[in-house]
């Protein structure tokens, strides 16, 4: 096995070697080892872009992302190592020929910014197969934390850059720049920018900058030369960038674009413009000039990994469909939900498991539909007919003869997990009989409302907070949801289960 | 480890026969999921643990979880601590819930011949199947089970 592996001696004095060349990213282009640590880590940096040295609290942390590619080049192998400032951490994560995630830990109970080993586990698990390596690389850098911008797609370098951008402001700005940034919203303002900027490697003029920032950011001020030099440099800063710093210039320059833009006026048009429940959702660009010579990749969220699996049964997140971007201020009219997506084969950890289970999801919540269209409506088939007759003989049979019943632990066993099933069963009964008195009928359209009204429930869960408690009117009642949540090691808030009681 | 994500499970995905005793118990009183209370109460039933008779007790004095779950404690405090089941009856038959009530009526029939030799326990006995009796058949979500008790009382 060759590449650059670094070791922790003492005060950060390491010894690196390598030999092949990386396949995973550039040539590591040298043989031997590295006189001095510096030399090294501009190496691995250069051949992963990855961030090599982080501080925490004040401490240096040496992280590696290592890229390796065999002699016989049967496989590649992508590692990502953490070194806390006392205990060798580390963390693998590759792939071979035949595009196999593999994962191999050492025994460390805990890893820098990924928690303990159990999470990191179900992280990995929660990797797409057929992942290539170069992509391995991002996606294990990601998990780690050290990613750098060296390795984000433009769209990517623009949505983080976007998301520094609010802290910038002036505190009345920031929390609506706060509010309007969602997910969704960056996407499709960074989809957008990354043209912009592709438009300006080319040589696209200011006249195409104001456009850009009329019809993206839907403001343009009076002050419309500083604003267009602000938005300029924000875009062609960001989509340059390497390090995190340079992202945060970015930052700044849009910021400050921003803040000019609103001081100047500019708010008057944005609210005559959006504000009303105008189209601000169409923020196609359409610059002038010549078409960009470089293609704009989709858009996909950062720390998720980019090789669609499968179409048809996705395995990891599907990319979340793009929201129309929030208007600034308060609209008029009410802006439409947009429907959650339904994803086949969602991955749920357990322990060294992944239990697939098809979900709604819309942002980052995940409702089981199952427990909508089957749990809560006494449909599940736990305790069957037959389980029904087993369990009325069995019972006869320990009246009959107690002793002799006792006498065989089979039959005991038996007995309670027939008890068991029958009395969840009779709880799913009773909630679908609840719903049924309040008057919201088993219809699919009664059943993607419940969905819809406990996604919008699991907005509003925290670590926390876990259980969060709706209430649903029917034609006949009301009944209250109590629904139950985890926090998945991705973010996903994941509704566990679902109690139901009838408001008296 | 075992219970970490475990509420993200559906119950009959999970081990429960992996899970040690004192988790088992935090499932239940914890009654989180009310599907895992329920089945973590029952693994504890089947591996005859030490802690069943105090967590049934516990689950029936302080009305833990639901009727469903006070259903299933009742029975298996009744297997392991009749003395004390019997004393539940006593103070109990008549103000209980259905659920539990129906509980009680089908583990009076299985023990039909404890009862019978009792005075005491067989008045009991007739007082609850007679508020069971008053109760509508289709307010139990599985009705054969009503039947079974109201053909089977012989008391």
């Amino acid at each position: 096995m060759s590449g650059v592996e670094g070791r922790n001696i003492g005060n950060y004095d390491a010894t690196f070697w390598g030999t092949n060349e990386i396949k995973a990213g550039k040539p590591v282009g040298k043989a031997e080892g590295y006189a001095t640590l510096n030399q090294a880590l501009d190496v691995a940096k250069a051949t992963t872009g990855a961030e090599v040295i982080t501080e925490k609290n004040g401490k240096f942390h040496l992280n590696e992302v290592r890229g390796t590619s065999y002699s016989d080049e049967s496989k590649s192998e992508i590692s990502v190592r953490a070194y806390p400032s006392v205990n060798f951490s580390k963390f693998v994560a590759f792939t071979d020929d035949h595009n196999n995630v593999i994962t191999q830990f050492n025994n460390t109970p805990n890893l820098e910014k990924l928690g303990n080993i159990d999470q990191v586990k179900a992280k990995l698990a929660m990797m797409p197969n057929n992942i290539p390596a170069n992509q391995a690389l991002k996606v294990a850098g990601t998990l780690l934390g050290v990613a750098s911008p060296a390795t984000y797609k433009t769209s990517e370098k623009l949505m983080e850059s976007l998301k520094m951008m609010p802290k910038y402001l002036p505190n009345e700005l920031k929390s609506k720049f706060e509010e309007m940034l969602t997910p969704k919203n960056l996407a499709i303002l960074s989809a957008t920018l990354a043209v912009y900027a592709a438009s300006h490697a080319v040589g696209v003029g200011e006249a195409a900058d104001a456009i850009m920032l009329g019809v993206a950011l839907g403001f343009l001020g009076a002050d419309a030369i500083k604003v267009g030099k602000d938005f300029y440099n924000f875009a062609t800063v960001a989509a340059n960038a390497k390090t995190t710093p340079e992202l945060e210039k970015a930052a700044k320059h849009l910021a400050d674009g921003i803040s000019t833009a609103l001081i100047d006026g500019a708010m008057v048009a944005v609210g005559s413009r959006v504000g009303r429940g105008g189209k601000p959702t169409t923020i196609e660009p359409k610059p002038t000039g010549r078409p960009p010579t470089t293609p704009v990749e989709p858009t996909k969220p950062i720390g998720r990994p980019s090789t669609p699996v499968e179409p048809t049964k996705p395995i990891g997140r599907p990319a979340t469909p793009v929201e129309p971007a929030k208007p600034i201020g308060r609209p008029s009219t009410p802006v439409e939900a947009t429907k959650p997506t339904i994803v086949e084969e969602f991955p749920v950890p357990y322990g060294n498991k992944i239990n697939k289970v098809k979900v709604a999801l819309k942002d980052d919540v995940a409702v089981p539909t199952g427990k909508v269209e089957i749990f809560i409506r006494g449909k599940a088939k736990t305790f069957t007919k037959e389980m029904a007759e087993e369990l009325k003989s069995l019972n006869e049979a320990k009246k009959a003869n107690p002793k002799e019943f006792e006498a065989n632990p089979e039959n005991v066993s038996k007995l309670k997990n027939l008890e068991k099933l029958k009395h969840n069963f009779e709880r799913t009964l009773e909630m679908a009989k609840t719903l049924e008195r309040a008057g919201i009928e088993d219809t699919p359209a009664n059943n993607q409302m419940i969905i819809e009204k406990l996604l919008e429930a699991g907005k509003s869960v925290t670590k926390e907070n876990k259980t969060i408690t709706t209430e649903i009117k029917g034609s006949k009642g009301t009944v209250i949801f109590e629904s139950k949540w985890d926090i998945l090691p991705d973010g996903t808030k994941y509704m566990n289960t679902v109690i139901l009681k009838p408001k008296k | 480890m075992l219970l970490e994500n475990i509420y993200s499970q559906d119950s009959e995905q999970i081990d429960y026969s992996e899970i040690d005793e004192e988790d088992l118990k935090k499932l239940v009183l914890d009654f989180y999921d009310p599907e895992i209370a329920t089945s973590a109460l029952s693994e504890l039933s089947i591996r005859k643990s030490k802690l069943i008779i105090d967590l049934s007790n516990t689950i029936l004095k302080d009305s833990i979880g639901d009727n469903f779950l006070q259903s299933l404690a009742f029975k298996s405090l009744y297997e392991f601590e009749k003395n004390k089941a019997i004393e539940y009856i006593k103070n109990n038959y008549l103000k209980c819930d259905k659920r539990i009530l129906l509980s009680i009526m089908e583990s009076i029939i299985i023990d039909e011949n404890y009862f019978k030799n009792n005075l005491e326990l067989k008045i009991i006995a007739r007082k609850a199947f007679e508020r069971l009796k008053k109760i509508p058949k289709n307010n139990f979500n599985i009705p054969e089970d009503y039947e079974w008790v109201i053909k089977e009382f012989s008391l």
